[in-house]
């Protein structure tokens, strides 16, 4: 190997800092207060799963709000923002999904943030496959703490009798990681 | 730019120069290296059987040949023959 | 000039050098020339910007474009002076909100940026657009610009397969994709003309496309025909069109020179070649399994004759000319759907 060298600029940009922005905790009971509900246009396993968690946490005592996404650009896609932007301001706490591709578990996690930004408990849904990303995502623009709850992947294809056992069983660690008090 | 005027008219300056013998001539319309087009016009005035200059399409491909040996690149290649059409 | 991206002393040898880009990360596999302080002081001489100008924030790590950090990929790329504005005006359009390159550099679709040049430079700077404009041609300046916009996509925005981006093939056009539209040969007024700029301008319009879909005809005369086959080819069923929001992202769909002319013969005007696109760019609903079609019933996209549209607008086709002159071809480059194509001049010096 030859020993002459040269010197060049490293072509990389500095890492963004790991400082995140604070996560938010219920600390009380369910009752009484107004969940949001985030679904998207394009999964139907997660409008099965968040109309079932709907019924649930209506069942709880909560007041729920649920909003439909499905744009990233263009008219559509500023509506959806500011209905997110909007729903934030009005609940207590929300559920936001579903990353289970690459640009929606992106657009999950920017939603969440949205409300995070609001000072709000949010909990992004996420499947197994997107979860490294989701962290990522969470962590470059600055809310590495976020919470983020993990659902079997895939989970489009399944059966409708399976998607409901998922909402039961996942049901709990929701209210658990939005900080939800007995 | 795939072609310059220069190589295109020593082209046909070639197969212009076997035409003549005939009486007939060639010569250049257009050479565009923005649109690769080559526009030649073959003039068949002087000429007393027009049929015993070369066929149409003898001459196009002639024509053709003696540009892609200086051209390197496509060219949209357009001989107006006024034996064509008749 | 002083330049503040951290120096690193590599190898001399262009071998070394490689094998040293592969241990940092830097390169997207092929070669790179060492970006050292002269190649990259020569690129910045020809920006219009101060070098610690902020170009952009580029995800997926919102990594801080400076002018300087994009003239170091510029200078691993192999970008001449006179072309680095057009690796600038590259990022400044993808880094436009309404390019959704937050969404675009991460998803697990196949897009990528594919720039098209139009303008008075095409020519003098190699950028393709006559054969084997989309790889073969090998101009200088389609090779280095899509590959320095490419190499600021992975070096500053960290995008990384497998890693910060899901895409599941990723595609050619991942190490760069800059072609031009032969103007020259178009029936029709440019790409940047149709998109308000002037024919002087030197523009690089910027589309999420996610690869090049190769289309090809040796039986049809009628050109109206054809371009019914073109439409319906376009409307291919797993399109990424048909699963998103049906007024978002455009096709891009490059003609040959001799396709072109005979096609402006009956369309002249450009606004009725892409109406007529638009309208026969669908497929039945019955193409589709009941779960795929329910979908498309649900959210609205089946018209009063149960056909389902591609696109909404015919602006969302989007006709250039480009290629060879052995016609019998035709390529679209299939969006991502949610992103709309940007468009930005080239700024020099004064």
């Amino acid at each position: 190997m030859s020993t002459d060298t040269i010197w060049v600029r490293r072509p990389t940009a500095t890492p963004a800092g790991e400082v995140s922005a604070p996560t938010f905790r219920l600390d009380r009971p369910l009752a009484g207060c107004t969940i949001g509900l985030r679904t998207d246009r394009a999964w139907r396993s997660w409008r099965t799963i968040s109309t079932i968690w709907d019924g649930y946490l209506r069942r709880d005592g909560a007041h729920t709000i649920a909003i439909e996404t499905g744009a990233q650009v263009g008219r559509p896609a500023a509506g959806d923002r500011k209905h997110i932007e909007e729903l934030a301001g009005l609940v207590d706490a929300a559920i936001v999904g579903l990353g289970t591709c690459g640009s929606c578990t992106t657009f999950t996690i920017k939603d969440a943030v949205t409300v995070e930004e609001h000072e709000k408990p949010v909990v992004a849904i996420v499947c197994e496959e997107f979860t490294v990303h989701a962290h990522n995502v969470a962590r470059h623009v600055g809310h590495s703490e976020m919470n983020v709850l993990v659902l079997p992947y895939p989970l489009e294809a399944r059966p409708v009798e399976e998607l409901e056992q998922i909402a039961r069983d996942y049901y709990p660690k929701v209210l658990e990681l939005l900080g939800v008090s007995s | 730019m795939t072609f310059d005027r220069a190589a295109v008219d020593a082209a046909v300056d070639d197969v212009a120069g076997f035409l003549r013998a005939d009486g007939a001539d060639l010569f250049v319309r257009d050479a565009d290296p923005k649109t690769d087009r080559i526009h030649l016009a073959l003039v068949v005035d002087d000429v007393s059987c027009a049929d015993c200059v070369l066929p149409p399409d003898d001459l196009r491909a002639t024509i053709a040949d003696a540009l892609q040996r200086r051209i390197s690149g496509e060219f949209e290649l357009i001989v107006d023959d006024p034996r064509c059409g008749q | 000039m002083s330049l503040t991206s951290e120096r690193v002393e590599v190898p001399a040898d262009a071998r070394e050098f490689y094998a040293r880009a592969f241990q940092e990360r830097w390169t997207d596999g092929l070669p790179l020339l060492p970006a050292t302080d002269d190649a990259v002081d020569a690129l910045l001489d020809a920006s219009p910007y101060p070098a610690d100008h902020v170009v952009c924030v580029l995800p997926p790590v919102n990594g801080v474009a400076t002018v300087e950090l994009v003239a170091v990929n510029a200078a691993l790329a192999g970008v001449e002076p006179a072309a680095f504005g057009f690796v600038l005006a590259a990022l400044e359009a993808l880094s436009e909100p309404e390019w959704n390159a937050f969404g675009l550099t991460t998803t697990t679709s196949s897009v990528f940026p594919m720039l098209i040049v139009n303008g008075p430079s095409r020519d003098d700077l190699g950028i393709d657009f006559r054969a084997g404009c989309m790889g073969g041609a090998a101009g200088r300046g389609s090779m280095t610009i899509g590959r320095a916009v490419a190499l600021c996509i992975r070096n500053i925005g960290g995008q990384r397969a497998g890693e910060t981006t899901k895409s599941v093939f990723g595609q050619p056009a991942r190490t760069g994709f800059c072609i031009g539209e032969w103007e020259e040969r178009s029936p029709w007024p440019s790409l940047a003309e149709r998109r308000g700029f002037s024919a002087d301008d030197d523009v690089v319009t910027v589309h999420g496309g996610k690869g090049t879909f190769p289309m090809a005809d040796i039986h049809n005369d009628d050109a109206r025909d054809l371009l019914y086959l073109i439409a319906r080819s376009m409307a291919y069923p797993l399109a990424n069109m048909f699963l998103g929001n049906v007024e978002n992202g455009e096709v891009v769909v490059a003609f040959n020179p001799m396709w072109a002319e005979r096609f402006g013969n009956i369309f002249p005007d450009i606004d009725d070649l892409t109406r007529y696109l638009r309208d026969n760019a669908w497929q039945p609903i019955d193409l589709w399994p009941e779960a795929n079609a329910k979908l498309l019933r649900d959210r609205g996209r089946v018209d009063g004759q149960g056909r389902v549209h591609l696109v909404e607008r015919p602006d969302q086709i989007v006709p250039i000319v480009c290629g060879g002159l052995g016609s019998l071809h035709a390529i679209a480059l299939p969006s991502f759907g949610e992103s709309t194509m940007q468009s930005k001049p080239v700024v020099r010096p004064t």
